[in-house]
C-alpha cells in the first residue's frame, strides 16, 4: 500500500507492506538514523515522535501513521545545526558507540519540552525505555542535565 | 494469501458493520498485536477516527475512552481525582514510549497477565462497555472472566464511580522497566480510626486477579487498631504461577508480605 | 611527570556529534543494490545428527535463490574466535555441520528477495533429525558415560591439551610453591564454591555483516566486528579465497564488548555474494544474538585457601570448571585469564595452585566477553578475601592494601601462566591500588557503615562491600597494532589506523596521542580506523589493548612525521635539526626563536625543492601487559524477608595509569559497572528441560535503564606507566570484575550470609536467608 507521512515537517509518499512496521517503513525510506535493537519496543532505540509523542517506531504499524507528523533525530537538530541536547551529550562524553544516542535525543527532547528543570532523577526516569549498554548512563543524564540548563538560560 | 487489508472508519456505526467480517479486529493502535502475528487477520480497523481518545466526567463517573493512552489517561485522571489508583499504577507501568502506545482498549482486550490496569479497574468496579456482538455494558470482572466478550465486538471504553479514595499500588518488578510478577492495589476510605470501605486486588496470580473479599470483609467498619494483620495474611489463599526468575514458592511468599506491609502502611494511614 | 597539552583533556569525541545527529551509518545503514536478504534455520534439539534434509519445497517459493546446508559448503573445521593465528581455540566448527550441539546450532541458510520469503522459506526445509542424549551439566561433561560432542577430528591447532572423547576444551594447570606445606601452616581454611552464570554482551546493535564484489571482482564485506583483520584470514582460509580478494570495512559500531570478537557471519555473506554474485546481508534479531550469537562462559569456582590467624594467606587452590557450550571459542583463553588476570593481586602468597578446565555441554557458545574469565574468578577471589579478613579479625581495607601487589614487585604467576604457553615475566611498574582503595572508601564513607547493620526500615538492613581487582593490558608478545600518517598542506594529517573503534572512543584516543606528539590540536586529523584496504594492520579491539598497543604504534608513526616535518624545516630554516621542536602547529628552533608553520612545511615538501611526502608507518608489540587496578564498593539495603538486594551506591576507584581523556575513561568504568551491576543481581540465560534458552529477549532478561543506578561515583587515580603511551594502561575490561563480588560481600555485610550463586535474584537471597536461618 501506499500513504503519507510527514517527516521531520517534509511530506513523504512511501510504499510498504499493510503489516509493515514503522521503523522498518522510516528506515527503508532513507531515515537510517532510526535504529532498531529488538524490534519489540524493549530498547528505545529507534524511538520517534509521532504527532509530538515520544514513541517506539517498531510498535507502530505503518499503515496506522499516515498522514502523522513523525520525528527524528534529524528533525531534533542536524550536524549543521546541532541541538542544543546534541551538543551536551556530546561534550559530556555521553556518546560512546552512539547507537542509541537518537533515542536518548529523542527521549531527551520530549522530557525537557514538558519539564524543562528535570531533577537527575526525572531525567533517569525518562530514559526508562531507552537501553544503553556502553555508558553507564550517568554522563547521559549529566549530559541532558546540562543542555536542559542551556535551553532555560537562552529561554 | 491474500493482502492485508486496513479499516479507517470515523463512527461506532461504521465499525459495527466492519467486525460482522470474519478475520477483521480492532487496533487500537497499542502493541500488543504486534506481539502475535498481525497477518492471521485479513483486516485491521486503525480506531484513530473514532471519537474514543478522550478521558471525560460523566456526572458521578468518570470515562476512559479505548484509545486514550496509559500516558494520558494518566495525565488527564491526575486533574480529575489527584492521587488516584489509575494514575499510580499507569505512570509507573512498561515504559515511557511505550506508556504513549499502550491504550486502555488494548490493554483490556489483551488482559495480559501482567497487566498494570487490570487491578485498579476491579478495585474501582468498573464497568466496560462494548459495541458489536456483545453490545453493552459489564462489570469488567465479569468481562475478563469471559473471553466470549471480545468476539466480534469492540471495546469502547471502561468508566468507574467518581469517588476519592486513599490509595496504595505495588508492583513486584525486578527493574523500573519491567512487566510485574503480581500488582497489588488497595482502596479504602476511613471513617475515624475504621475503614468505610477497603477493597484489595491481586493481580498475576493463577487466575490473573483475584479481589481478596474476605480480608476486605475483615476489616471493614473495624478500628483499625483492632485488626491483627498477620493472621489475616496468613488465612489468605492465593497461588501464583511461577515467573521468570521465581519459583510460585517465592512469589506467593512475596505476596504474602508484600499484602502484609501494604495493609500496615493503610492501617497506619501512611499516604 | 610531563606537562601534556592534550594528553589528560577530555576532548569531545570525534564522532560524536555525527552520531547523535544519526549521520553516522552502522552495517545496516549502508544502501545496496538489490541485496539477497538472509535468514538461518536453527536446531530445534540441542544434541541431534541431521540424517536428512530437504529443501526441494522452500527451493521451489518464489523469491528463495540459495540455500546452503552442510551438504553443500565447505568442510573446513575452524575456530569463529577472532585471535591471532594460530588461534588458541580449538578447530571445532565448521560452516554448517551435520551434527547440531545446542538448541540454536545453525542447519541451513536461506538467501531471498526478501527478509520474510527468507524466513519463510527456512520453515520450510524439512529436516529429520537423529535425536542424541544431551549434556547439560558441565559437571558431568568428563564422566566416561556422558555423551560426546565433538569427534576426533576437531583439534587444537597449538600445542595444547585438548581431549575431545571427554568433552575437554581446554585445560590450563599452574603452580608454584608447596600447597600442602601451605595448609599445613594454617589455622585456617576456606573452602567454598561460587557461581556465575551465563550472560550476553546486549550490545544494542544487533551482529550484522552484508558483502558485495567491487567493480574489479573483490569481495568487500562490510561487517559488526571487533577484529576485521581477523575476519579477513577467517573467511579467507574457511572458504578458500585469496585474502587479497577480499576488503573488510569496519562502519561506525553499536557496541561489542567481546561479543563481537567472533567471525561467525561473515562467512555466510561472503559465501552467498560469491556464488550468487548477488549483495547479500544478514541481520541477526535480538532473540538470535541471544541464543545464537556469543555468550559470557558460565563457571562455577571452587577456590581452597588456607590463612594463619592474623590473616596472612598462606596457600590458594583455585579450581575454575569453565562451561563453554557446544563450541570451544575462546575456551582456553577465557579460562586461562581467570588465573592468570587474578592470581598475581595476592603476590605474597607463597603456595599457589591453579587447575582450570572448559569442557563442552549442548548449551549456547561461550566467547570473550569483556573482563573475559577475570571476572567468574574474581568473584570467587574477592569474597574469600573478605571472609578470611572476617575471620581473622582484621579491617579488610587494611588488609587488601598489606598483601596486594605493589609498584616494584612481581608475581610468579606472570611468568608461568600464559594463554596456552608460559607466561611474560614482569615488575609492575605503577600502582595506585592503596589510593584507589582509600579514596573509594572514602566516598562510600565505608567505616561508619561496615559491620554495623543499619536498619534503615523495618527488616531493610544496609550493607557494604568491596572487591579489588587488576586486568592487564594487551597481551603481551601476541598483540600488535600498527599505524600510518600522512601530511596535508593546511597541517593537517590523514591517520590511519587498524586499531578497531567500536564506540570506545579509540579514534579519538589515537588522535590525541598524534596531536601531543605533534604538537597540534587532535582536530588536526583525520581518522580512518579498520578498512583491511587502507589501514594497516592491527589485531582489532579486545583483551584491553587499544590504548596501550596501539597507542603506542601511533605515538611512534608521529615521532617518526615529527622528525620528517623537522627535516623538511631544517632544510627550509638552514638550522641545525637538533634544536627544532614542534610545538602549537609550528616548528621552532630553540635557540633562534626562528619557525616556521607545519602548512609551510608541507607545502614546502611538496612543491618546493627536494619534494616528497611526509608520512610514516609504524607497528608495536609489547614485551608486559601492565595492569590496570581497581578498588570497587558497593552499599546495599538488603529487604530480609524477602531477599530482594537494593542498590543503593557503588563506588569504583581506578588507576589506569595517566588518563588520555579523563571522561572516556570515566565513560568506559561506568559502562562496564552498570553492565556488571545487572549481571551482578538479575542477568542470567534460563533453559527449560530441552536445552532451549526461555528468555531471549530484554523483556525477560533484564539489564538496567537510567532508572535503576544507584548513586555512581567514578574516581580516575592518576598514576604514570612508564611502558604505555603518555604513561597509559589499558580501561576497556577491568570495571566489570567488581560488581559481583562487592555486592556478596556488601550482602553478607547486611545479613551475616553468603549467597554462593550470582546473580543475587531476591529469590535466590531469599532462599540462603532462609537456610541460614535468617529468615522464615
Amino acid at each position: 500500500m501506499r500513504g503519507e507521512f510527514r517527516i521531520n515537517g517534509a511530506i513523504k509518499e512511501c510504499e510498504f507492506a499493510p503489516e509493515a512496521v514503522l521503523a522498518q517503513v522510516l528506515r527503508d525510506n532513507g531515515h537510517t538514523e532510526v535504529k532498531i535493537g529488538c524490534n519489540r519496543g524493549e530498547c528505545g532505540a529507534c524511538v520517534i515522535l509521532l504527532d509530538g509523542e515520544l514513541v517506539n517506531s517498531c510498535q507502530v504499524l505503518a499503515a496506522t501513521a499516515t498522514g502523522r507528523e513523525i520525528t527524528t533525530v534529524k528533525g531534533v537538530g542536524n550536524l549543521h545545526e546541532p541541538h542544543p541536547i546534541q551538543t551536551a551529550l556530546a561534550e559530556t562524553g555521553a556518546v560512546q558507540c552512539g547507537f542509541c544516542t537518537p533515542g536518548m535525543v529523542l527521549a531527551a527532547f520530549y522530557l525537557l519540552s514538558r519539564n524543562p528543570d528535570p531533577t537527575e532523577k526525572e531525567i533517569a526516569n525518562a530514559l526508562d525505555g531507552n537501553l544503553c549498554r556502553c555508558t553507564g548512563y550517568v554522563k547521559i543524564i549529566e549530559g541532558i542535565k546540562l543542555a536542559a540548563e542551556r535551553m532555560r538560560a537562552n529561554g | 494469501m491474500s493482502e492485508l487489508k486496513w479499516f479507517y472508519p470515523e463512527s461506532l456505526d461504521a465499525v459495527q458493520k466492519l467486525l460482522d467480517n470474519e478475520g477483521v479486529v480492532p487496533h487500537g493502535g497499542g502493541t500488543g498485536l504486534l506481539l502475535g502475528n498481525v497477518r492471521k487477520y485479513k483486516g485491521l480497523i486503525d480506531l484513530r477516527f473514532l471519537p474514543l481518545a478522550n478521558v471525560r466526567e460523566n456526572g458521578d463517573s468518570v470515562e476512559i475512552g479505548a484509545t486514550v493512552s496509559y500516558a494520558k489517561a494518566a495525565r488527564e485522571l491526575e486533574k480529575i481525582l489527584p492521587g488516584n489508583i489509575i494514575t499510580k499504577s499507569l505512570s509507573a507501568a512498561a515504559s515511557t514510549p511505550l506508556r504513549n502506545r499502550i491504550t486502555i482498549g488494548g490493554s483490556l482486550i489483551m488482559a495480559p497477565i501482567w497487566s498494570d490496569l487490570i487491578g485498579p479497574l476491579v478495585a474501582l468496579e468498573a464497568t466496560v462497555s462494548l459495541i458489536g456482538r456483545n453490545k453493552g455494558r459489564y462489570p469488567v470482572e465479569e468481562f475478563l472472566a469471559n473471553p466470549k466478550f471480545r468476539a466480534k465486538s469492540l471495546l469502547t471504553g471502561v468508566e468507574f464511580p467518581k469517588e476519592s479514595w486513599e490509595t496504595l499500588h505495588y508492583r513486584a518488578v525486578r527493574t523500573a522497566f519491567d512487566y510485574p510478577m503480581f500488582t497489588l492495589t488497595i482502596l479504602a476510605k476511613r471513617n475515624a480510626a475504621a475503614f468505610d470501605d477497603i477493597r484489595i486486588v491481586f493481580t498475576g496470580n493463577s487466575g490473573k486477579f483475584k479481589r481478596l473479599r474476605e480480608i476486605e470483609n475483615d476489616m471493614r467498619g473495624k478500628n483499625t487498631r483492632e485488626i491483627d494483620i498477620k493472621e489475616m495474611v496468613g488465612k489468605l489463599k492465593i497461588k501464583f504461577p511461577p515467573k521468570r526468575q521465581a519459583t510460585s514458592e517465592y512469589v506467593g511468599h512475596l505476596g504474602r508480605i508484600q499484602l502484609e506491609r501494604a495493609l500496615e502502611t493503610i492501617s497506619k494511614g501512611e499516604k | 611527570m610531563d606537562e601534556f597539552k592534550t594528553i589528560g583533556k577530555s576532548v569531545e569525541k570525534i564522532d560524536s556529534i555525527s552520531l547523535a545527529t544519526g549521520e553516522e551509518k552502522y552495517v545496516d545503514d549502508f544502501p545496496l543494490d538489490n541485496p539477497l536478504h538472509l535468514a538461518l534455520l536453527y536446531s530445534p534439539h540441542a544434541h541431534a545428527g541431521i540424517v536428512r534434509i530437504d529443501t526441494t519445497e522452500a527451493e521451489s517459493m518464489e523469491g528463495v535463490v540459495s540455500i546452503l546446508h552442510h551438504g553443500n559448503t565447505p568442510d573446513k573445521l575452524h575456530t569463529t574466535a577472532g585471535q591471532g593465528f594460530p588461534e588458541p581455540s580449538p578447530y571445532d566448527s565448521r560452516i554448517f555441520d551435520k551434527k547440531m550441539r545446542f538448541v540454536g546450532d545453525r542447519v541451513a541458510l536461506v538467501a531471498a528477495e526478501t527478509i520474510e520469503i527468507a524466513r519463510e522459506a527456512a520453515k520450510k526445509i524439512e529436516v529429520e533429525y537423529k535425536l542424541l542424549e544431551p549434556l547439560f551439566d558441565s559437571e558431568r561433561a568428563m564422566d566416561a558415560d556422558a555423551p560426546r560432542l565433538h569427534g576426533d577430528d576437531a583439534f587444537a591447532p597449538i600445542p595444547v591439551k585438548y581431549d575431545p572423547a571427554h568433552n575437554l576444551a581446554a585445560e590450563v594447570e599452574m603452580s608454584f610453591g608447596d600447597l600442602e606445606a601451605g595448609f599445613r601452616e594454617a589455622d585456617l581454611i576456606f573452602d567454598n564454591t561460587f557461581y556465575t552464570p551465563y550472560a550476553s554482551h546486549c550490545a544494542i546493535e544487533p551482529h550484522a555483516a552484508f558483502a558485495r564484489f567491487d567493480e574489479r571482482g573483490r569481495l568487500v564485506i562490510y561487517t559488526a566486528t571487533q577484529v576485521p583483520f581477523h575476519a579477513r584470514r577467517i573467511v579467507g582460509r574457511t572458504l578458500d579465497i585469496p585474502i587479497g580478494q577480499i576488503r573488510v570495512v569496519k562502519p561506525r559500531i553499536g557496541g561489542g564488548f567481546g561479543g563481537k570478537q567472533e567471525v561467525f557471519l561473515e562467512q555466510l555473506v561472503a559465501l552467498v555474494t560469491w556464488r550468487t554474485k548477488r549483495p547479500s546481508k544478514i541481520i541477526l534479531s535480538r532473540e538470535e544474538v541471544f541464543a545464537n550469537a556469543r555468550t559470557r562462559h558460565p563457571m562455577r569456582t571452587r577456590l581452597k585457601a588456607g590463612a594463619k590467624s592474623d590473616g596472612e594467606i598462606t596457600t590458594i587452590e583455585l579450581d575454575c570448571l569453565m562451561n563453554t557450550g557446544a563450541y570451544g571459542s575462546h575456551a582456553l583463553t577465557v579460562l586461562s585469564n581467570a588465573g592468570a588476570k587474578v592470581l598475581p593481586l595476592l603476590n605474597k602468597v607463597k603456595n599457589v595452585h591453579f587447575i582450570g578446565r572448559s569442557v563442552y555441554t549442548n548449551l549456547p557458545i561461550g566467547g570473550a566477553y569483556r573482563g573475559y574469565g577475570a571476572t567468574q574468578s574474581y568473584s570467587a577471589y574477592n569474597q574469600t578475601i573478605d571472609m578470611v579478613a572476617r575471620a581473622a579479625g582484621v579491617d579488610l581495607l587494611e588488609f587488601f592494601k598489606k598483601w596486594t601487589i605493589k609498584k616494584g614487585e612481581t608475581s610468579e604467576v606472570f611468568r608461568v601462566l600464559g594463554e596456552g604457553k608460559e607466561g611474560v615475566a614482569q615488575i609492575i611498574h605503577s600502582c595506585k591500588l592503596d589510593e584507589c582503595i582509600d579514596r573509594g572508601a572514602e566516598a562510600i564513607d565505608w567505616y561508619a557503615k561496615r559491620g554495623r547493620r543499619i536498619e534503615v526500615a523495618p527488616n531493610i538492613v544496609k550493607g557494604v562491600g568491596v572487591a579489588c581487582s587488576m586486568q592487564g593490558s594487551g597481551i603481551p608478545k601476541v598483540d600488535m597494532g600498527a599505524a600510518s600518517m600522512k601530511m596535508n598542506e593546511d597541517g593537517s594529517f590523514n591517520l590511519y589506523i587498524g586499531a578497531t573503534d567500536i564506540g570506545t572512543g579509540s579514534d579519538t584516543i589515537m588522535a590525541q596521542i598524534a596531536a601531543e606528539v605533534l604538537g597540534i590540536t587532535p582536530d588536526r586529523f583525520i581518522v580512518l580506523s579498520s578498512d583491511t584496504d587502507l589501514t594497516p594492520f592491527d589485531v582489532g579491539a579486545y583483551a584491553s589493548s587499544t590504548t596501550y598497543i596501539s597507542g603506542q604504534a601511533v605515538r611512534k608513526c608521529a615521532m617518526k612525521v615529527a622528525e620528517q616535518i623537522k627535516e623538511v624545516a631544517a632544510e627550509m630554516l638552514d638550522l641545525p635539526i637538533e634544536g627544532l621542536f614542534l610545538d602549537n602547529g609550528r616548528v621552532i628552533d630553540d635557540v633562534s626563536r626562528k619557525a616556521v608553520t607545519l602548512d609551510d612545511v608541507c607545502y614546502y615538501a611538496f612543491y618546493t625543492s627536494n619534494q616528497r611526502q611526509i608520512a610514516a608507518g609504524a607497528s608495536h608489540f609489547a614485551t608486559e601487559s601492565p595492569p590496570p587496578f581497581i578498588a570497587q564498593f558497593a552499599e546495599v539495603n538488603v529487604d530480609i524477608r524477602t531477599g530482594r538486594v537494593e542498590l543503593i551506591k557503588f563506588v569504583s576507584a581506578v588507576d589506569c595509569g595517566q588518563p588520555l581523556n579523563p571522561r572516556l575513561a570515566e565513560g568506559q568504568v561506568e559502562g562496564a559497572v552498570v553492565n556488571g551491576l545487572s549481571y551482578a543481581l538479575w542477568e542470567e540465560y534460563i533453559y527449560d528441560k530441552n536445552g532451549r534458552m526461555t528468555n531471549p529477549s530484554f523483556w525477560d532478561y533484564k539489564i538496567y535503564t537510567a532508572a535503576d543506578l544507584p548513586e555512581m561515583a567514578t574516581i580516575i587515580v592518576g598514576s604514570y606507566e612508564e611502558t604505555g603511551p603518555f604513561g597509559a594502561k589499558s580501561i576497556g575490561e577491568i570495571a566489570i570484575n567488581g560488581p559481583i563480588p562487592a555486592i556478596g560481600n556488601a550482602i553478607f555485610d547486611a545479613t551475616g550470609v553468603r549467597v554462593f550463586e550470582a546473580p543475587y535474584t531476591s529469590e535466590r537471597v531469599w532462599r540462603r536467608l532462609k537456610e541460614e536461618g535468617v529468615t522464615d
